[in-house]
């Protein structure tokens, strides 16, 4: 009984082990290759690079490449420049910050509204709007990005309109549609505090106001920090909309659509040598939503499980 | 004394260990017995059973998922016919229902159909009427003003919506913003029909007198043998109601007696409903028939058939209900059907069938009062605002009377008993202390059941009353507290009598009132002489008689058409009497029926929204952005599918659904290689295989890891956590690039790749397999082809495919251990204990317990994920991007081996080659369809599962 138990233990930490060399593997690579001193072309064929430098971070930071010992500006603009009559050029991590903030700020009031209505109040319509949201869910996304795309060219042709700023509204717009979570989490506060103030003679708008929000800060955070975090890993409406079918200025990407042309712009043999500082960008996003994330996950785990029960 | 009582403990302390000892022995022997004696079921068996009651499942599962396909297309055919066929009945009756309410309405109700907001207006309801015309004033200058030229926007952008493609240099504007101007306009109409139903609402609140007058002359026209017996018109015929619809009747009563609008709408329904169902109303207490004996033989025809028809159409209910009864519940479970069917089905249809044969004419007695309480509910509504107040009064006087009268508690409330007895009653109740107060006397006004505004009322009320001692006769302490006291209980006796006064002034004083006023009719003599004084004196006269004013004016109107009918020479005590024995049905079903109406100001509308209407407050916002952002570009794109804009018809193009016949066309080819609805198909089948497996292989495997993890008496399991999470905190895309360059050929220094050919063993291992020649000498100079060769591709497709399945696992793993974890922390622990008791195995604890658990709970999240892996763009769009692509027939329509549905409608778009959006959204269209039809379907399936599941 007991060898066979020492068998089983050994076995299981064997596999994770194992497992855990699988799954972290990729991202030590990420961090090790992000201080890489070897040859754009070669260093990625490396685990631990050869050598060690700090090039690909400063690189990164000064929009250059270096490309067999001659620096060449690079075809990104990470956190600004200085363009050639003199101006501040704000780079995509600057862009995606306050992408982010916008899009957090608006979708936070949105899904906390559409959130706290399904959950707290009766009206008519209620089961059907839900059912409503759970069928548009099925729709590819993409669908309804082509025609934004048009809308916004239409309004004002040449890409007037398709900026940051309506990126933003177009992240955000939406958000009263992401109401799992927090419906959850306010279906768990008591209806009798309710029903005490309204004893009190409070209106439905002052219990919302005065008594659920401040309950119910947790979850405020946990939506804000998940609005915040969705832009850093968004590709396609970022890249759809600012750049579409025209040729994109580089000036207004976000981290992803710059991260992404860092590795896949051009063909495939002669693409730019940019794999280096591509990781210290990776590095450089990955930082701010890890922590984010590690605040976020014991919200996580209720919205996967209670929204699809409740679903 | 002593040593009995050291014995007695003795006793005490002896029977104690005693009965510890054999408890003690009981449990060594139950380990005993489940050491040795229990046999836990062999694992073959434990193993097979779950295997047989998995193959059960799922057939029951097969079975289910037909039946819902053949149901929801039998609901889809149900709701496309029911459109259909309610066009032309559902324009009639909305037609009918607007020229009515025309014809009711004042000039400005009647201006309200030009004008919105009109009626609103007139009525001071600012808020509506302001709001409405605001609307129909931007709707007619977006229409129809011109800025530059021609007519308004919105009238060319219809326009050009429907002549796409003519007469135009661009049409992507003229498509989207023409839809926009349907939207645009589909949602003014709606507006419109609101604003129709606001105005007659509103013209409803202040007309009720108006129109409470039409009924009364109504009542008193219907009264009149005259219209019964059919008047002699001057032709010589007679105006028959029996054999005429209500809108004729109307007519009729316009055109030949000359009543206005109003009374005529309001005699000729009512006409109308008694000539339709002279069974209903046509019979008196005394089974005489009442209201015209014209109608006598019509109504014995007329119930023959009627009583045919009534019992035939419910036979057909039956029958549909019967049939409903098995379409709803689970078909696997005929048994449970049966029973269920029979208890509610059949036992009631013996039952009628017994009593049906017994007692044919009770079925009309029953339908007489639900008509009879209907017609009093609509003519008596205004006077059951009184009788609402009453009660209304009542319940408060009664909340008011109770909560004083308990004035100890009451004070204890305001001031808690913590702070009487520390500060002896000196508490100064300042505006911070007050939050906490109005909580405490809530909570102790709440076990009264007193609604807030009165529990507001009260709390200031007692304060008041209290800081009136303090300040005034500087009471303190104890003082303090039995002089509130005294004087709240005080205060409850004097609501309590109050109430009683209030009975027995009120206390069905309508009821009385309609006794007195049946009364006066019955003995018109009394009130004569008053009524020959005018019609103030015959109300002061009334009043004093106890007559409310409601009934007052209708007996003033009848003694008028009383005295009429005299003067004629006619029998006006008939009409009295006839009048006093409706009065009395009416009166009896007052009570039992509710009504709510007050008028509403425009104050309080604008408060409802902090209310009352709250929801609509709180969802605008959010409603808006979506419908901006998501439905409306949604809905639109479903137009781009039935046009032809592709990479042909870029900036002009017209309606002509070529993409549908393009996707479903299999086998037709396209220059330069195959057709679309080749790729199509293959892109299909690789979409379903790929959600399949990736949905699955991440589940089982998700699960074995978190089993792994919270294994009992695991060294670091926060570590082990913490790896995992830290590969979901990497936004994907960029774990996907990483992944994506490790697993590059080596010719593009991919770290696997660029390792491997350097191995000697790999080189000559795959020169033996001649694997070299098949891909040329890909293998030997590159490496594993693991995405794509350099260059042109391979044909080795199946080789990518694997690899963005196990590259999902590494993704999809973390996500399905973040969350089972904290359901298998959830499973209740006695579960475990008594199953081993039992003498489970850890295996059968597995299978039995820990399993069952975890589908039970994740099983919905699983339909989630397989629509999302569906549409899993970042995977194969990051890793892939399709390829191989270029080696075989999908060439020309931009999809690789590895594209998905989703993929390949981004490619659709983005690509500058295609640019095919009316493809793109025809393959959007059916994506919808593919996830809406798996997750109907399995909802419903796991619904049942969740029903028959034990754990919750």
């Amino acid at each position: 009984m007991k060898t066979r138990r020492i068998v089983a233990d050994s076995l299981v930490y064997l596999i994770l082990t194992l497992i855990a060399v699988v799954w972290i593997s990729p991202i030590i690579w990420l961090v090790l290759q992000s201080f890489s001193g070897d040859p754009n072309t070669e260093s990625a064929a490396y685990f631990i690079p050869a050598r060690w430098s700090f090039d690909p971070w400063i690189m990164l930071a000064t929009n250059t490449v270096n490309i067999n010992g001659s620096i060449e500006t690079a075809r990104f603009n990470w956190f600004g420049m200085i363009t050639s009559n003199g101006s501040l050029a704000i780079g995509s991590f600057i862009n995606t910050i306050w992408v982010s903030l916008l899009s957090m700020i608006i979708s936070t009031v949105l899904t906390l509204c559409s959130s706290y209505a399904f959950s707290r109040l009766r009206f008519r319509g209620r089961t059907m709007m839900m059912r409503l949201i759970l069928i548009l869910g099925m729709f590819p996304g993409f669908l309804g990005m082509i025609v934004i795309y048009w809308t916004l060219e239409g309004l004002a042709p040449g890409g007037g309109l398709r900026n940051l700023f309506m990126l933003a509204i177009i992240y955000s717009a939406g958000a009263g549609m992401n109401y799992y979570v927090s419906k959850g989490f306010f279906d768990t506060i008591s209806k009798q505090i309710d029903e005490a103030a309204m004893v009190d003679g409070a209106t439905r708008f002052q219990i919302f106001y005065k008594i659920t929000l401040p309950l119910s800060k947790p979850i405020v955070v946990n939506v804000a920090l998940a609005a915040f975090m969705a832009p850093w890993g968004e590709y396609i409406t970022s890249a759809y909309i600012l750049g579409g079918a025209k040729s994109p200025t580089f000036d207004n990407w976000t981290v992803a659509r710059a991260l992404y042309g860092m590795l896949n712009d051009g063909d495939f043999n002669s693409r730019p040598p940019y794999w280096r500082i591509f990781c210290a960008g990776a590095v450089c996003v990955a930082i701010p939503t890890t922590i984010i994330f590690m605040f976020m996950q014991k919200y996580y785990v209720a919205g996967v499980t209670g929204g699809a029960v409740k679903g | 004394m002593s040593e009995e009582k050291k014995d007695l403990e003795k006793d005490v302390v002896l029977a104690s260990s005693e009965t510890s000892e054999e408890s003690a022995l009981d449990f060594s022997e139950l380990d005993s017995l489940k050491e040795t004696n229990f046999e836990r079921d062999p694992w073959y068996q434990t193993a097979g059973l779950a295997i047989a009651r998995f193959l059960a499942k799922a057939g029951l599962w097969i079975l289910g998922i037909l039946y819902d396909c053949i149901k929801y297309l039998l609901l889809v055919v149900k709701y496309i016919l029911g459109a259909v066929l309610m066009i032309i009945p559902g324009i009639y009756i909305v037609g009918r229902k607007v020229v009515m309410m025309f014809n009711d309405m004042d000039w400005a109700g009647k201006l309200s159909f030009i004008v919105m907001g009109a009626s609103q207006l007139k009525r001071k309801q600012w808020l509506d009427g302001v709001v409405f015309l605001v609307v129909e004033i931007a709707f007619f200058f977006y229409m129809f003003v011109p800025i530059s030229g021609g007519v308004g926007a919105g009238v060319s952008a219809i326009n050009a919506f429907i002549h796409l493609g003519e007469n135009s240099a661009d049409t992507r504007p003229e498509l989207i913003f023409g839809f926009y101007a349907w939207i645009i306009l589909i949602g003014f109409m709606i507006v419109y029909v609101l604003s129709l139903k606001g105005a007659y609402d509103s013209y409803m609140i202040t007309a009720a007198d108006k129109y409470k007058r039409a009924r009364m002359e109504g009542i008193h026209v219907l009264n009149h043998p005259e219209i019964y017996h059919g008047k002699q018109k001057s032709d010589g015929t007679y105006v028959d109601f029996a054999r005429m619809t209500h809108l004729s009747i109307n007519r009729t009563l316009k055109q030949e007696y000359g009543f206005d609008a109003l009374t005529a709408r309001v005699v000729s329904r009512i006409a109308w409903s008694k000539c339709a169902d002279p069974i209903a109303l046509g019979y008196d207490n005394e089974g005489n028939f009442a209201i015209g004996n014209v109608f006598k033989s019509d109504a014995d025809a007329w119930s023959k058939t009627q009583a045919f028809l009534v019992i035939l159409w419910e036979k057909v209910l039956w029958l549909f209900r019967l049939i409903k009864t098995f379409y709803y519940n689970k078909i696997y479970n005929p048994c449970r059907n049966f029973v269920m069917a029979h208890l509610y089905w059949f036992k009631p249809i013996e039952r009628y069938c017994y009593w049906y044969l017994e007692k044919p004419k009770e079925k009309y007695g029953r339908y007489v009062v639900v008509s009879e309480e209907k017609l009093a509910l609509i003519r008596f509504s205004h006077k059951y605002d009184k009788y609402n107040d009453y009660l209304a009064t009542i319940r408060d006087t009664k909340a008011l009377a109770t909560v004083f009268k308990d004035g100890s508690a009451l004070y204890d409330a305001i001031f808690g008993r913590d702070a009487l007895s520390r500060k002896n009653g000196e508490v100064e109740l300042n505006e911070t202390a007050k939050l906490s107060v109005r909580k405490r006397v809530s909570s102790v006004i709440g076990t009264f059941e007193v609604s807030f505004p009165l529990g507001k009322k009260i709390t200031s009320k007692a304060i008041s009353i209290i800081n009136e001692y303090r300040g005034k006769k500087g009471l303190k302490g104890e003082e303090l507290r039995s002089a509130c006291v005294n004087r709240f209980v005080e205060l409850g006796e004097y609501y309590a009598s109050y109430q009683e006064q209030f009975i027995e002034k009120w206390h069905d004083a309508p009821i009385r009132s309609a006794e007195r006023t049946i009364a006066f009719a019955k003995d018109p003599s009394i009130l004569q002489q008053h009524f020959d004084l005018g019609k103030g004196n015959f109300l002061a006269a009334c009043e004093e008689e106890g007559i409310l004013k409601d009934d007052g004016l209708a007996l003033y109107s009848l003694f008028q058409q009383y005295s009429r009918i005299a003067i004629s020479g006619g029998s006006g005590a008939e009409l009295l009497e006839r009048f006093a024995r409706r009065y009395e049905r009416q009166l009896k079903s007052m009570r039992a029926i509710g009504y709510h109406g007050q008028p509403v100001t425009s104050l309080r509308r604008v408060k409802q929204f902090a209310d009352e209407k709250f929801a609509v407050s709180v969802l605008a916002l959010p409603v808006i952005g979506a419908v901006v952002v998501t439905i409306v570009p949604l809905l639109c794109s479903i137009f781009v599918a039935f046009t032809n804009w592709d990479s042909d018809h870029f900036t002009v193009f017209n309606w002509d659904p070529i993409a549908w016949g393009s996707v479903f066309d299999m086998f037709g080819s396209e220059a330069g290689g195959a057709s679309y609805g080749y790729t199509f198909v293959r892109l299909l089948g690789w979409t379903i295989v790929w959600a399949i497996f990736s949905t699955f292989s991440c589940y089982i495997l998700g699960i074995i890891v978190a089993l792994l993890i919270n294994r009992k008496g695991l060294k670091f399991p926060r570590f082990w956590r913490t790896v995992l999470i830290i590969t979901i905190a990497v936004p994907s895309f960029i774990s996907l690039l990483v992944m994506n360059k490790m697993l590059s050929p080596s010719s593009a220094s991919g770290l696997i790749n660029s390792w491997l050919i350097k191995q000697d063993w790999f080189v000559g291992f795959s020169q033996q397999m001649n694997w070299g020649s098949m891909a040329g000498d890909l293998w030997t100079t590159t490496g594993i082809p693991f995405i794509r060769g350099p260059g042109s591709g391979d044909n080795w497709a199946i080789i990518p495919k694997l690899t963005v399945i196990v590259v999902n696992i590494w993704i999809g793993i973390p996500f399905t251990v973040l969350s089972t974890s904290g359901i298998l922390m959830n499973i209740p622990s006695d579960l475990y204990e008594s199953s081993q008791i039992d003498g489970a195995g850890p295996f059968r604890q597995l299978v039995s317990i820990t399993l069952p658990y975890i589908f039970f709970v994740t099983g919905p999240s699983l339909i989630t994920s397989f629509v999302g892996n569906i549409n899993n763009f970042n995977v194969i769009f990051f890793l892939t991007g399709g390829e191989p692509r270029g080696v075989n027939d999908m060439l020309t329509s931009g999809a690789g081996e590895t594209s998905l549905l989703i993929t390949w409608l981004y490619t659709l778009a983005t690509d500058t080659q295609q640019q095919n959006y009316a493809l793109g959204s025809v393959l959007g269209i059916i994506i919808f369809i593919l996830c809406g039809f798996f997750s109907l379907v399995a909802y419903s399936r796991l619904g049942s599962v969740q029903n028959e599941e034990a754990f919750q």
